[in-house]
């Protein structure tokens, strides 16, 4: 038994779904999406999550139109192993409460305890949406009505690790079993016992060992979230705050990438995103690219899928591609900015502090030491804006290793940045012992040396995202979107001035 | 439920794994939680086992337990792990140990405080 079965008369034993900040394409705008990470600023709850979060379309069974590209995977796993799976959006899963007995929920941070996430909630003082949405979904009458009729319900995603820190939720919601890590090998055999009724494990942690092979990881059966696909699993770079980097390094053969963009195109999705930790290490030697195989990939991808955007790039290899290989200008002029005015990816700067770069990411800067850590950065700002790809930043502050110096020189960093079209979030180191401690990020978290920090990524961001806006947001049926982000927009601007106040009264009132 | 029909209901990943018998009476938190979270380590890589299937007797219940071994968890980044509940009581504890085959006993606390202790010294 295997494959995927259309039909209107379907019945799934085993329902996957997650709550509306999950399901949800965002408007089609990818980085939109963070906006659900955040609390309700300056508008309506209600209004918010219709900007961040709008509802996606659905079939008569409620099977999402594009659904995550991780519960997709799990769909496939399923699929293929013979169960009559699916992935429901959330508003229709009362439609298959007669057949469902195991509810299968994924997620990228049930709880907002992990960045960006739960730095907004200890500086706002405000729920961030996500985890308001998790708990309105779990707490919803279908979920509440699946636990009485004994449906299995099993946690997994990145945040699974989160619940180790909401026993309380676990105990209230009835979770049967948690599983953490890669569940391609793992996933049927505990579907399985589920449906036999058998005891489950509480909690699963997939190691090295039983992560699956690239011959063992399906292709998805139904559209992904924005066309994303991924090309690679793990990263070399070993960075201590990185979890990714504990995986093994595995490269999605080209006809396995075109497969899911085809599923993508032929549902109708018009871009695809480039899903890697490192788009530009895709079949690398070590940490220096290769343009052979970028070039091949860009080709044969953009032959099927209109547009293209990569989801994560190192800054380093981002100099070296273009350094040694013109690549980047390359893959820009030749191939992309043929269908498109310009290119999005999230790239990591952490800090601009040499010393501390050598002791929390060695081997971020490679093939260029640490030493010159500052330098790569900004080259590679400056190669991204000449070659119109606009990255989104993150900074990590509040490391234990940090020094108020290492501060200093991320804020020096950051001036030199200022040319350069990009947004800098940054981000707080929050020890897993302070998660649950709202007092904590007032005492403990947030220094003097962090507030001119965070105003200049406040400002640098303000600054470009209204030159962005405009065209990252166009068309004519996003305009309310549009207006609804220059709402937002405007509303920080009028209280640009009150954060340095206002973070130094929180630094103040913790002495 | 009897110790001895959750072992008859192990997962594939579970079948190829080091047991270990955890029975926790409090939180395991920072150094304690690394060296239990590396003694378990080494004792599977000394068998060849790069899996730890842990059964926890615990008085703190479940999934209350979760919160108290949650630091031996994420000090693990090597093995697979899988975590299931066997009970709170000694006379559960008795039950599971005879159930399996020679498992590592890890207690953190005393087993004084598990419930019906005093069938431990019966």
């Amino acid at each position: 038994m295997g494959g995927f079965v259309m039909g209107s008369h379907e019945e799934f034993e085993v329902v996957i779904t997650s709550d509306r900040t999950m399901m949800s394409n965002h408007h089609g705008k990818e980085f939109i999406g963070f906006m659900t990470t955040g609390p309700a600023i300056g508008m309506p709850e209600k209004l918010w999550m219709w900007i961040a979060a709008p509802k996606l379309k659905v079939d008569e069974l409620g099977r999402p139109v594009e659904a995550p590209y991780g519960l997709r995977k799990v769909e496939a796993v399923l699929q293929e192993a013979g169960f009559r799976a699916a992935i429901i959006d959330p508003d229709h899963l009362h439609k298959h409460l007669d057949t469902m007995k195991v509810l299968l929920v994924g997620h990228h941070d049930f709880f907002a305890y992990g960045p960006p996430s739960c730095e907004w909630w200890f500086m706002t003082g405000k729920e961030p949406v996500n985890r308001i949405s998790f708990r309105r979904f779990m707490n919803s009458p279908a979920v509440r009505e699946a636990r009485r009729r004994g449906v299995r319900i099993i946690m997994g995603g990145p945040a699974a690790w989160q619940w180790l820190w909401a026993i309380d939720e676990w105990r209230r919601w009835g979770v049967d079993c948690v599983i953490d890590g890669e569940a391609e090998l793992v996933l049927p055999d505990v579907v399985e016992a589920a449906l036999r009724g058998e005891p489950l494990p509480d909690y699963i942690y997939v190691g090295r060992s039983d992560v699956p092979s690239v011959k063992e990881i399906p292709t998805i059966k139904g559209a992904s979230v924005n066309g994303l696909v991924e090309i690679m699993r793990g990263c070399p770079r070993g960075c201590r705050f990185c979890s990714v980097t504990l995986r093994p390094l595995r490269f999605m053969p080209l006809d396995h990438i075109l497969k899911e963009v085809e599923v993508n195109v032929r549902a109708g999705i018009k871009n695809t995103i480039l899903h890697s930790e490192d788009v530009l290490l895709y079949h690398a030697d070590g940490v220096k690219p290769r343009p052979e195989p970028l070039i091949r990939l860009h080709e044969e991808v953009l032959k099927v899928t209109p547009s293209i955007s990569w989801a994560h790039a190192s800054l380093a290899a981002v100099k070296y591609a273009e350094e040694k290989h013109r690549l980047i200008s390359k893959l820009m002029n030749d191939l992309i900015l043929t269908r498109q005015d310009y290119l999005g990816v999230e790239v990591g700067i952490e800090t601009g502090s040499p010393r501390l770069a050598k002791i929390i990411m060695p081997a971020k800067s490679l093939p260029y030491p640490p030493e010159q850590w500052p330098d790569v950065v900004e080259d590679a700002f400056r190669i991204m804006h000449e070659n119109h790809i606009v990255p989104a930043a993150t900074l990590i502050l509040g490391l234990p290793e940090e020094r108020p110096e290492d501060v200093v020189a991320t804020a020096e960093l950051l001036d030199r940045l200022k040319p350069y079209r990009s947004l800098i979030v940054p981000m707080f180191f929050v020890p897993m012992g302070a998660l649950k401690n709202r007092d904590w990020f007032r005492k403990h978290g947030l220094r003097e040396e962090h507030v001119d920090v965070l105003v200049q990524c406040l400002r640098h961001s303000m600054r470009w995202v209204g030159d962005m806006v405009d065209w990252y947001i166009a068309g004519a049926s996003l305009t309310p979107v549009r207006a609804g982000i220059k709402l937002f927009l405007s509303f920080v601007r009028r209280n640009v001035d009150r954060v340095r106040p206002a973070l130094e009264e929180m630094i103040a009132s913790a002495k | 439920m009897r110790a001895g029909s959750l072992v008859r209901h192990l997962l594939e990943l579970e079948r190829e794994s080091k047991e270990f018998v955890l029975v926790v009476c409090r939180n395991i938190e920072g150094e304690d939680a690394k060296s239990l979270a590396m003694e378990i380590l080494q004792r599977s890589l000394r068998e060849g086992k790069r899996r730890a299937l842990i059964h926890v007797i615990s008085p703190l219940g479940r999934p209350g337990y979760l919160e108290a071994v949650r630091g031996i968890i994420q000090e693990n980044i090597s093995l697979s792990l899988s975590l299931r509940y066997a009970g709170s009581s000694a006379r559960e504890l008795m039950d599971l140990l005879e159930s399996l085959d020679n498992p590592d006993i890890i207690v953190v606390g005393s087993l004084e405080e598990l419930e019906d202790a005093p069938h431990l010294r019966s």
